[in-house]
């Protein structure tokens, strides 16, 4: 009987894009309208290749060690010291992530859809429900990725395509008008919204066919950059950009203008919100799975179950932490900066391992 | 098998020795070797079956020869006329005539003369010991004792009253055979040979209980169903350990992957044609005696929606029933808690009329929505409950009580809004239109768990409640295969056959999901061939 292990290619893609969708699918627009007003939609897209680049580079790392993860292949890379030392960041990173997430999402929530009901009582369910997922293992995450996929990428599309009849391309006049500058400017921040793609990073000893990791992997990233750019678009285009950069989720403003079947469905941003919690959910699972595979892996144990149960009380309580949106904001550019240190610390690692021989083909691991 | 009580746990030994000693049990008496002295061998069976009425013990002598011979048999098993006309009047009355003309019968050439000349039976085997003899004699066979030998003849002469083959009452199609399985498996394996006249079918049967013995026989392909899910189903078949199999959804909870789930793992169908049309997909059918229903395996959720009659009509229309049909169980889990949460958290949502109407037609209902929901959906479950278990007659009552009584009067006095009416029996309908019961009833029951999510958290919950049965559903195996093939692990080409059911042309290959290892169900050369050659005409 053929045993189904490991990673299909196709969950390869659905676990990169939905953890890169997430919270700021809701304000993609407004931060690139904010960085480079009718520019933005270049930002997105450059962004988002940019994006593909890196996690291209990932990717070539991931397969010099095809059966570690990078909490043990940075120690073979680095050293046993300053190895352990980046695992650690990768635990409190995932975790700040997943902290993060939790909180702006029950905050979104509160103001969306349950005005009356505590943010603790949203977050605490909500957490319950991933490690619930999370203990089932990678098969477990990586199915409700790939089954909540096709759902996310329908109704966001929905929202795209039935907003593109009033797109005004007049607000599109004097494109480039401010030159290049400002749109790279603008790429540190919005690469930032990309987040996500170094799940790719804990993939490599658990996928099936892993040549194939680098097409399904970059076209997981594929998704959210057709996806965002159309979003920037269709919002700047509607809206323009200095209105859109004052709304604080122009996605949704965007799924409200939208009335299905003679009016009779008109509240389509109600079921853009339910739908956006799954891709929430499955953001949420990933990350709690990098977390508690990373404490896993550095503390040398093979079951990570135990871990997820010490986690997930840390993680509430980093979220309950901020007092209000501003300190919110502080944690998020907080981890947005791990972030981008873990993601761009790949392209000195590949460096590293070249030159140090370290892993490749005839690495017999 | 020994029919000996096996003692595994040695904390009980002591006490079962104390209680055997009260009431001495038959098998602690006999030894089970049979020996050359017919009397001695009639005696250890009727050391077991004397106490019982309906044992059969018939004494008598082999022609003129003097041989001494018994009949040991169960009045009722066995087809009285096989054991008068083509046992007992052969070796009473014929053989003596034929000894009249010169054939001399001696206690040497006895036992082969009786088996090869005598007994016009088609099946006659032998038994050496009496644990194997009993068992024949059990299952409806008759034991033949011949003086001198330390062995016995079994000669099938099974026959007992027998419910006759008739329309499939849980899997009812309109176009399609209305033949359904009965009790007895050798019944529902020739149903199942009628339909397949492949010899690599093969029907192999164990006996699964201790003390039951129930035949459990399953039924499978040679080369096309894995044999890694053959030997995995015998593995599991093996370590049921239990006195007595009860009925195939007994056999079913034994051996399934995991059983704290609401869903069954295992297709579960009294149809014969479903069963082959499934073995031709490569998966193994289960028949266990004494139960009309057959368990097919591996199964996945999807099969669940599937009725045969899909396969009998146009793919537009069976692909339009079978969306339907995927629509009808979200209603059947979602309808009341998408009311509850609507009404109780976002009423603004409802479009502004028909929230008026809602509000209109509540405003006399005491109870707060979700109370309202769980009282009226108990009662249904109450009323199917009732309807299911009610001799026929009666049932006609129920149907007024819940019509009227719940339904109008409720309204009337108050109880109850009418919309809430509307979605119990839109939940009622749609939960009934899923075609496999263990299915709809698995889903069913999700509601109860929903409503109170949506009570509690509004849309939120239902969510909520959404993606913990998506968490199950993905979780579970049968047998090593994905319960939520092919939607994930995602599989192209399975998906033809899931929410539409395509052309059956198209339909070239075997389904993925089954595990099956010959995966060409129609010849793409000849085909294609053939196509074309059409396509000039």
């Amino acid at each position: 009987m053929k045993k189904q292990q490991g990673l299909s290619n196709f969950q390869i893609t659905a676990v990169v894009t939905q953890s890169m969708i997430g919270l700021i699918l809701l304000g993609i627009a407004r931060r690139a309208a904010r960085l480079a007003g009718i520019d933005g939609v270049f930002v997105t897209l450059l962004t988002g290749v940019l994006s593909a680049a890196i996690a291209a580079v990932m990717i070539l790392l991931c397969n010099r060690f095809p059966n570690l993860t990078v909490i043990e292949f940075s120690q073979e890379i680095l050293g046993k010291f300053f190895g352990r030392l980046y695992g650690a960041f990768f635990v409190f990173y995932a975790m700040l992530v997943t902290a993060v997430t939790v909180r702006g999402f029950a905050d979104a929530l509160k103001m969306l859809l349950l005005p009356k009901t505590p943010i603790e009582f949203v977050m605490i369910t909500m957490l319950i429900l991933c490690s619930y997922c999370v203990a089932g293992g990678i098969s477990s995450v990586s199915r409700i990725n790939e089954i909540f996929l096709f759902p996310v990428i329908i109704v966001i599309s929905l929202v795209i395509l039935m907003n593109m009849g009033d797109v005004d391309l007049f607000r599109y006049r004097a494109v480039f008008s401010n030159g290049i500058k400002p749109i790279l400017n603008g790429i540190p921040e919005m690469s930032t919204a990309y987040l996500g793609y170094e799940i790719l990073l804990f993939l490599a000893p658990v996928v099936k066919n892993k040549d194939k990791m680098m097409p399904y992997g970059l076209s997981g990233i594929a998704i959210p950059l057709v996806l965002y750019t159309g979003l920037v678009f269709v919002s700047i285009g509607v809206d323009g950009a200095l209105a859109t950069a004052d709304i604080i989720y122009p996605t949704i403003q965007l799924a409200r203008r939208i009335s299905l079947l003679g009016s009779s469905i008109e509240k389509f941003d109600i079921l853009f919100i339910l739908l956006w919690i799954l891709s929430i959910y499955t953001t949420l699972i990933t990350f709690l799975y990098m977390a508690s595979i990373s404490v896993t892996r550095l503390a040398g144990l093979r079951n990570y179950k135990p871990f997820i149960f010490i986690l997930i009380p840390l993680i509430y309580m980093i979220a309950i932490l901020p007092e209000d949106i501003a300190d919110l904001n502080t944690v998020v550019l907080l981890s947005d900066y791990i972030g981008m240190a873990v993601v761009l610390s790949c392209i000195p690692m590949l460096l590293i391992s070249i030159v140090r021989k370290k892993g490749g083909k005839n690495n017999g691991s | 098998m020994k029919i000996r009580k096996r003692n595994k746990n040695p904390k009980n030994r002591k006490s079962m020795e104390e209680r055997q000693s009260h009431t001495s049990r038959s098998e602690d008496t006999v030894s089970f070797k049979l020996s050359r002295d017919g009397k001695e061998n009639l005696q250890k069976f009727k050391a077991f079956l004397e106490e019982s009425s309906d044992a059969v013990f018939r004494q008598f002598e082999l022609g003129t020869s003097g041989i001494s011979c018994a009949l040991v048999y169960i009045d009722g098993l066995v087809d009285k006329m096989v054991i008068q006309q083509m046992i007992m009047r052969p070796m009473m009355l014929e053989l003596s005539k034929l000894e009249k003309s010169g054939i001399m019968i001696g206690q040497e050439n006895a036992y082969d003369f009786v088996e090869n000349h005598i007994i016009t039976v088609g099946e006659v085997q032998e038994a050496e010991t009496l644990d194997k003899a009993m068992r024949f004699v059990m299952s409806g066979e008759v034991v033949l004792i011949l003086d001198g030998y330390d062995k016995v003849l079994i000669v099938n002469a099974r026959g007992w009253p027998d419910r006759s083959i008739s329309d499939p009452d849980t899997e009812g199609v309109i176009r399609g055979a209305k033949e359904g399985f009965t009790e007895t498996l050798r019944t529902n394996t020739a149903l199942l040979r009628r339909k397949c006249k492949d010899p690599n079918m093969v029907i192999r049967t164990i006996q699964l209980g201790r003390r039951s013995k129930t035949d459990v026989a399953y039924v499978y392909i040679k080369g096309i169903t894995d044999p890694g899910l053959i030997t995995e189903l015998e593995e599991r078949l093996s370590r049921v350990d239990i006195d007595q199999i009860f009925s195939s959804g007994h056999l079913e909870q034994l051996i399934e992957d995991s059983s704290n789930s609401p869903f069954p793992q295992m297709q579960a169908t009294e149809r014969p044609d479903k069963t082959v049309a499934n073995l031709m997909e490569g998966r193994i059918a289960i028949l266990t005696d004494n139960s009309p229903f057959a368990l097919l395996v591996p199964a996945t959720f999807a099969q669940f929606f599937q009725s045969p009659e899909d396969y009998s009509e146009r793919w537009i229309i069976s692909s339009f029933i079978r969306a339907l049909r995927w629509i009808a169980s979200f209603l059947a889990v979602f309808t009341p808690a998408v009311y509850i949460a609507l009404v109780s958290f976002h009423s603004g949502l409802i479009p502004i009329r028909l929230a008026l109407s809602i509000a209109a037609t509540r405003s006399q209902v005491p109870f707060p929505s979700i109370v309202e929901a769980i009282i009226m959906e108990t009662t249904f479950e109450l009323l199917r409950e009732s309807g299911a278990r009610l001799p026929k007659p009666i049932g006609q009552t129920i149907g007024i009580v819940g019509g009227l009584i719940i339904g109008d009067a409720a309204v009337r006095a108050g109880l109850t809004s009418p919309t809430m009416v509307i979605v119990v029996s839109l939940t009622a309908i749609a939960s009934f239109v899923i075609p496999t019961y263990s299915a709809a009833i698995g889903l069913r029951i999700m509601r109860f768990p929903l409503m109170l999510l949506a009570g509690t958290l509004g849309l939120y919950g239902v969510m909520i409640g959404f993606i913990a049965i998506n968490i199950e559903l993905i979780s579970m195996k049968s047998f090593g295969m994905s319960y939520m093939t092919p939607q994930s692990p995602l599989i192209l080409q399975d998906l033809k056959d899931f929410v539409i059911r395509g052309p059956a042309k198209k339909m070239r290959k075997r389904p993925v999901q089954s595990y099956a290892i010959d995966m060409v169900r129609m010849d793409m050369n000849e085909r294609e061939n053939h196509e074309e050659t059409t396509g000039i005409e």
